[in-house]
């Protein structure tokens, strides 16, 4: 079976596990490529149409490609699309002035708050990844939340060396082992199908799958998008590659630096270490 | 019963009335530490008649052994000795700690917020050290160079921070040496040696704190030009020109590098080996206490106001250059010079402070000496597994040392008062360092751990953890590959894995000396006990004297054999079974007792002072 077949079928199944455990799941797209590639699977996991809702969460601030991507791919597949918004806090002048944080968390979070209890969705699936940095590199395929939005996978603890200590254990990564019951204290459960992908991996599987994807991630005069968030919080980033397959190129090569840096990070923790002098 | 009650109400009143006579009785205490000062040499110095102060305070007071912590590493002990508490209370287990949620290690003398080269640091430690107790109480309280205290903390008085002030780069040392010499292989892999061109102006570059660009680690540099001339050299650095002569030291030269929108300021000493070849040794770049990056003493003036009467001195927790010495790199002689100058700095700023000490009514002095415990590292002479004639062969330098620590004891002895309570004391003795055992290695061998034994993989890069139980980290360290608590964590029963390496241990013999390598190896739940118990290692090995630890066991490597020779010029060590390495109290006073341990010394200070011990606090006092 070819790599990329492996994380297909893993996600596929991910993504049935989730409509047949609970109620109400739901697919969050920000049109961006992680998560247009997640509404592509979750297509072909039910045979060419999705039986869930497809939430997007207008910030107001998108760029217009973005809202003419997501019309135009909302008939043609067909789907059952819920744009929500928080109109209080973008009439009250929210916007990346008051502060990027502020910005992201009151647009974003704070909407997808409403969209939850609106939906009375309880199981919301993500395009997320584990190669993004950050908190998500102990993100798990199935992941409980409060209402609060607070991560139910750690509890702050007195003491130690970390603030948290882990209350859900680490998921077996064969088929079968997920834990998707987490009892009265979870207001609904994030599910991630796509968590194992790298950023290349999907590249990769976009083109063999020749899935549409808004051309902002593609070079116009020597600058692309990385990733599309809020027009505000992205920066693009100097590239040439005008194709899918320059996207690839390109990407095969950051991540023999990023493998460098790492290698370097290790080597720089060694001569610390060994700065003790009792080596 | 009304019997037992009269009994008690006499109890009662006399301890009330023993501790307000104390508190009449002291008004002060001045703790002295001397890291490494081992009653063996002690004694054996004593004897011969060259220590006659020691000798005058053991006979007006007291002399006695104070047993070192589990395991008898200087943070550890020192942090022991501060608290009153153990390791499973301190949160301070050995020199080396796992990083939590990972196989990884790291140091633990304070966690650096930040990846590389960070300003912000934070400590370890969890529980009270007795100078937080006695700030909290009024008393006017001054700790110099006590180790495990960066970053600083608030007392009512001075704190200079010790063991574990980062230099420039935020690693805990690394001289630099220059030369116009072709280097060798040995000399690539130390990674410190910089070939530079002979001709009458040599350029060259310092190497300043570490920064990340485009992904990459880079060293932030400043230029630095020397001018030979026919029998000096000028060495210009920012502008500044410092001339010194073959076999001289430079005075301390200031350096800045710029890294973003500020500025570092790091301070070194040059030693000039050669003119031609051109071969010159600097000092570590230390903090500039002027200017520091990073705050090394509390009030962050202190560090500066030091330099206004004392002049620069070296702020690096460990400045002593045992490293270039063992990498052949600097003589003996140059070695012992730096100790001088370090001992030298000590000494004006111990006099300085005891000055304040001595016109104040009330207060507490704690200041640590701790160049002993470098000296006994590097020249040791004692060889305990291949002669077994009693004892201890003393090299001169060590024997030079002691001689003059008493004449220093013997000034201080001549200006204390009846109202101080004095307390000379070290954090562990010593002992030979002949065999080195790599434990991971050993792991491997008897089936504890699953792993390719490749000497070039580090951070136990080759180990299945799926098929591992156990792994070494650390000096005296094994920690159980638990389930839930290990990233890949498989063992279920703790205590069955605990039982068995430690049977295996105690039964490891060395071949070629067919004698038993560890003493004891001790389950943590034996020695230690308290709430951070979890963030430290599952058994501690005790070895017998002569082995040690190798440093590729502390840092996740792996070495061929098991046990190899100790060929370095690092011959003396003391990460042993403590029983073997207890470390000297002298007092003042008489001493109620011929035994003691690290955590009585914490409750002693605060009760002469009046204070109520804290319940936290494990020992005893020990002037009751
Ligand atoms: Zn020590």
């Amino acid at each position: 079976m070819s790599h990329l077949k492996e994380l297909e079928d893993k996600s596929i199944f991910i993504i049935r596990e989730a409509k047949n455990k609970f109620k109400n799941p739901a697919v969050l797209w920000s049109i961006g490529k992680d998560s247009t590639m997640l509404l592509w699977l979750c297509k072909k996991a039910f045979f060419g149409k999705i039986p869930f809702p497809v939430v997007h969460i207008d910030t107001g601030y998108k760029f217009k490609e973005i809202y003419e991507f997501r019309d135009n791919m909302a008939k043609e597949w067909g789907l059952d699309l819920r744009i929500v918004k928080n109109e209080e806090a973008l009439a009250q002048g929210m916007g990346p002035d008051k502060g990027k944080f502020e910005c992201c968390n009151t647009l974003k979070t704070e909407a997808l708050k409403l969209a939850v209890k609106e939906h009375k969705i309880d199981a919301l699936l993500l395009g997320i990844r584990r190669d993004e940095h950050g908190i998500r590199n102990k993100e798990r395929y199935f992941s409980p939340r409060d209402k609060q939005f607070r991560w139910k996978l750690a509890r702050k603890k007195e003491g130690g060396d970390s603030p948290y200590e882990s209350l859900q254990d680490t998921e077996m990564s064969g088929w079968n082992l997920f834990a998707t019951d987490f009892g009265p204290e979870a207001d609904h459960v994030r599910v991630h199908p796509i968590l194992h992908w790298t950023e290349l991996e999907v590249w990769q599987y976009v083109k063999q799958e020749n899935i549409p994807m808004v051309d902002l991630y593609l070079s116009k005069k020597g600058k692309r998008y990385r990733s599309i968030g809020c027009e505000c919080c992205c920066m693009p980033v100097d590239s040439e590659a005008d194709d899918i397959d320059k996207v690839i190129e390109e990407l095969k090569k950051t991540t023999t630096r990023e493998r460098e840096g790492r290698a370097q990070e290790k080597e720089h923790l060694m001569q610390k270490l060994r700065s003790l002098g009792y080596m | 019963m009304a019997n037992r009650h009269l009994v008690w109400l006499c109890v009662i009143l006399f301890v009330s009335g023993c501790s307000e006579m104390e508190e009449m009785k002291f008004k002060k205490v001045l703790v002295i530490g001397i890291d490494g000062m081992d009653p063996g040499i002690t004694k054996q110095l004593m004897e011969e008649g060259r220590l006659p102060n020691f000798q005058r305070l053991a006979e007006n007071g007291s002399f006695i052994n104070l047993n070192t912590s589990y395991p008898p590493h200087s943070p550890v002990a020192w942090t022991t000795l501060a608290t009153g508490t153990n390791p499973g209370k301190h949160n301070v287990f050995d020199f080396i700690r796992r990083q939590p949620g990972s196989y990884l290690p790291e140091l633990s003398l304070a966690k650096s917020a930040s990846g590389i080269g960070g300003t912000n640091y934070e400590s370890y430690v969890m529980s009270d050290p007795f100078w937080r107790i006695t700030t909290k109480n009024k008393i006017p309280t001054t700790v110099i160079r006590w180790p495990v205290t960066f970053p600083p903390e608030k007392v009512k008085g001075n704190l200079l921070s010790g063991l574990g002030v980062p230099d420039i780069k935020g690693f805990l040392s690394g001289y630099t040496y220059y030369t116009a010499n072709e280097l060798t292989t040995k000399d690539k892999a130390l990674k410190k040696i910089i070939k530079v061109e002979q001709g009458e102006i040599i350029k060259t570059d310092l190497f300043g704190p570490k920064r990340r660009k485009d992904g990459e680690i880079i060293d932030v540099i400043s230029p630095m030009e020397i001018r030979l001339t026919e029998n000096s050299a000028d060495i210009e650095v920012g502008g500044k020109s410092h001339t010194i002569k073959p076999g001289e030291w430079s005075d301390w030269i200031r350096v800045g590098f710029k890294a973003g929108f500020r500025t570092a300021y790091g301070i070194f000493r040059a030693y000039l080996i050669s003119l031609e070849p051109f071969e010159m040794y600097i000092t570590t770049i230390q903090i500039d206490p002027v200017n520091p990056i990073t705050d090394i003493s509390f009030p962050d003036a202190y560090s500066r106001q030091l330099v206004e009467e004392i002049g620069l001195y070296y702020t690096l927790g460990m400045p002593e250059e045992t490293d270039g010495l063992v990498d052949g790199k600097i003589s003996d002689e140059v070695f012992l010079q730096q100790i001088s100058q370090i001992e030298e700095e000590r000494l004006k700023m111990f006099w300085k402070e005891f000055e304040a000490f001595k016109q104040r009514e009330k207060g507490l002095l704690a200041f640590v000496f701790d160049a002993s415990d470098r000296v006994q590292h590097v020249f040791w002479d004692e060889k305990v597994l291949e002669e077994s004639t009693p004892g201890i062969d003393i090299n001169p330098a060590v024997e030079k040392y002691w001689e003059r620590k008493d004449e220093f004891l013997g000034k201080v002895l001549d200006q204390i008062d009846e109202a101080t309570l004095l307390l000379v004391l070290s954090d562990h003795g010593f002992t030979s360092f002949e065999r080195s055992v790599s434990l991971n290695t050993w792991l491997v061998q008897e089936g504890f751990m699953k792993a390719e034994i490749d000497e070039d993989a580090i951070f136990f890069e080759t180990v299945d953890w799926s098929q591992t139980q156990a792994y070494a980290l650390g000096f005296n360290s094994i920690y159980i590959n638990q389930k839930g608590r290990e990233p890949e964590g498989i063992v279920q029963n703790k205590e069955l894995v605990i039982q068995k390496i430690i049977a295996k241990l105690e039964g490891l013999k060395d071949e070629k000396t067919r004698q038993k390598v560890v003493n004891r190896a001790y389950p943590a739940s034996e020695v230690w006990s308290g709430p951070y118990m979890k963030n430290g290692p599952d058994i501690i090995v005790g070895f017998n004297p002569g082995y040690r630890a190798s440093w590729q066991t502390a840092v996740g490597k792996f070495s061929k054999e098991v046990i190899e020779d100790n060929d370095k010029a690092w011959d003396g060590d003391h990460l042993v079974d403590p029983k073997f390495v207890p470390g000297v109290l002298f007092s003042n006073q008489e001493l109620k007792t011929d035994t003691a341990g690290q955590t009585d010394i914490a409750p002693t200070v605060l009760d002469a002072l009046g204070l109520p011990i804290p319940e936290e606090m494990e020992g005893q006092s020990l002037i009751r």
